[in-house]
């Protein structure tokens, strides 16, 4: 045939495979729901907090023995005061990277980064 | 004209595509139905501490599992904590039940805190009110005369519990605290009663107490971080699609008295605090024997947990502190 020779490596068929691929991947693609933003949680006795990173604030939250002071500030974020004996959780860097966590188990409070792989911030913690 | 080798790649070609695009149709079918699903969460207090709740359930039910997982945890809290007007509050007022009377929350903490006590030479026992209130715990921690240990700890411990016919007996000032496995058991609870109201996967988390788990069809992989004893940061991630993770440590609760730590973990052999564990980490079936275990294993060390029954768990991690301040990780089984 004519085609065959004017393109004796391609024909039309051969647009099947990348069209299937193509159906496929986007198929898979349609449940994802991934989150892109970087963020701090904050789990208190009132819920879950968020807040963006970008913007610095100082803010506080109440835990079971009293208001935590939680700084953020140049995409980091700390629990600065506490009103734990321990003081365990204010001794705690900045947290920097996604997945970072602090805990102030006596007021059962934590923190932690949750950015652009979700994957990374733990569901729960035991302590 | 075409070699006939051709016209047979074509139409395997042809049928691949189909196969295809049906199998890709498959996949979006399955996508829009998972797409009713949706993974809620809550924080909030309860039982003394903080829980939290994660379920996935159709998004018509998930908002009603929810509010009722938190409703059953404030009842268990009432009922089986030592500051309510529940059942075990009467209990230890009374200083006697009718077996048959107690309800199968009771009697489930009883029966397996007698096994676990059993299990671990009584380093594990829920008959410890007496002592806890006298060296303060939670609220108001001090370091008792050592003549008020020795008296709570005559009135302490499961020798202090008779059981004459369908009766049970508590001695004078003996008192019940579950608090070393109600937290887990009412994980359990929860996540029993998320997963029988249709949730497709469920998380349970009561002061670090954890039972997870979820439908194989679901895929609901859960991460979980266990905290450094001797800091604020996470010392294992663990991710499991079912099971429990109990931790119990001498950070939860404590207070320093010459230069000494003095934790909420009491030893039922001596009455005072335990000493030299940091923290146990069990990860098990399920939450009420991981929380029981762990207490048990932060009295007695890795003793304990050498000699555990293995079906009773996975992993045992147990972060120890000498007098000198150096810490050590052991460890006993694999996840």
């Amino acid at each position: 045939m004519k085609s065959d020779k004017k393109y004796p490596y391609f024909r039309l068929n051969d647009l099947a495979i990348p069209v299937v691929l193509f159906i496929l991947l986007q198929s898979f693609r349609g449940g994802g729901e991934g989150t892109t933003e970087y963020r701090l949680e904050v789990h208190t006795g009132e819920g879950i907090l968020q807040y963006e990173l970008g913007v610095d604030s100082v803010f506080t939250v109440m835990g079971n023995l009293g208001e935590l002071e939680i700084n953020i500030e140049n995409e980091m974020a700390r629990i600065a005061r506490s009103p734990c004996p321990g003081q365990d959780c204010v001794r705690q860097n900045w947290l920097s990277k996604p997945g970072d966590l602090a805990v102030c188990v006596p007021s059962g409070v934590f923190i932690v980064l949750a950015g652009e792989d979700d994957s990374l911030s733990p569901d729960a913690v035991s302590y | 004209m075409r070699p006939v080798r051709k016209k047979i790649n074509s139409s395997y070609l042809l049928m691949f595509l189909i196969g295809s695009l049906v199998f890709a149709l498959v996949i979006r079918v399955f996508l829009a139905n998972n797409a009713g699903l949706l993974e809620m969460k809550n924080r909030t207090p309860v039982l003394g501490t903080f829980a939290t709740y994660i379920v996935i359930a159709e998004s018509e039910t998930a908002g009603l599992i929810l509010s009722s997982m938190d409703s059953l945890a404030r009842y268990l809290d009432n009922e089986l904590g030592v500051y309510g007007n529940g059942e075990l509050s009467n209990l230890n007022m009374r200083g006697y039940a009718l077996i048959p009377e107690l309800s199968s929350d009771l009697i489930y903490l009883l029966d397996n805190s007698m096994f676990i006590s059993s299990i671990t030479d009584s380093l594990f026992d829920p008959a410890m009110g007496a002592l806890v209130n006298t060296w303060g715990f939670p609220s108001d921690p001090h370091l008792p005369d050592s003549a008020d240990i020795d008296s709570a700890l005559a009135r302490s411990g499961l020798s202090n519990v008779r059981i004459t016919g369908d009766t049970l007996f508590l001695s004078s000032g003996t008192l019940l605290d579950f608090g070393a496995i109600a937290k887990g058991y009412s994980a359990d609870r929860i996540y029993t009663l998320a997963r029988e109201m249709g949730a497709s996967a469920a998380l349970v988390e009561i002061g670090g107490e954890i039972r997870c788990g979820g439908d194989t069809a679901t895929g609901r992989l859960w991460r979980l971080a266990v905290r450094n004893p001797r800091g604020d940061n996470i010392m294992e991630m663990i991710e499991i699609e079912n099971g429990a993770v109990a931790t119990s440590g001498d950070y939860e609760n404590y207070f320093f008295e010459n230069g000494l730590r003095f934790c909420h973990i009491l030893d039922p052999r001596t009455g005072y605090p335990e000493t030299g564990v940091a923290s146990v980490t069990v990860i098990c079936g399920n939450a009420a024997f991981g929380d029981a275990l762990a207490t048990a294993v932060s009295v007695g060390g890795r003793d304990t947990a050498e000699n555990l029954p293995d079906s009773l768990f996975s992993l045992i991690i147990v972060v120890s502190e000498d007098e000198n301040g150096e810490v050590t990780e052991w460890r006993r089984g694999s996840i």
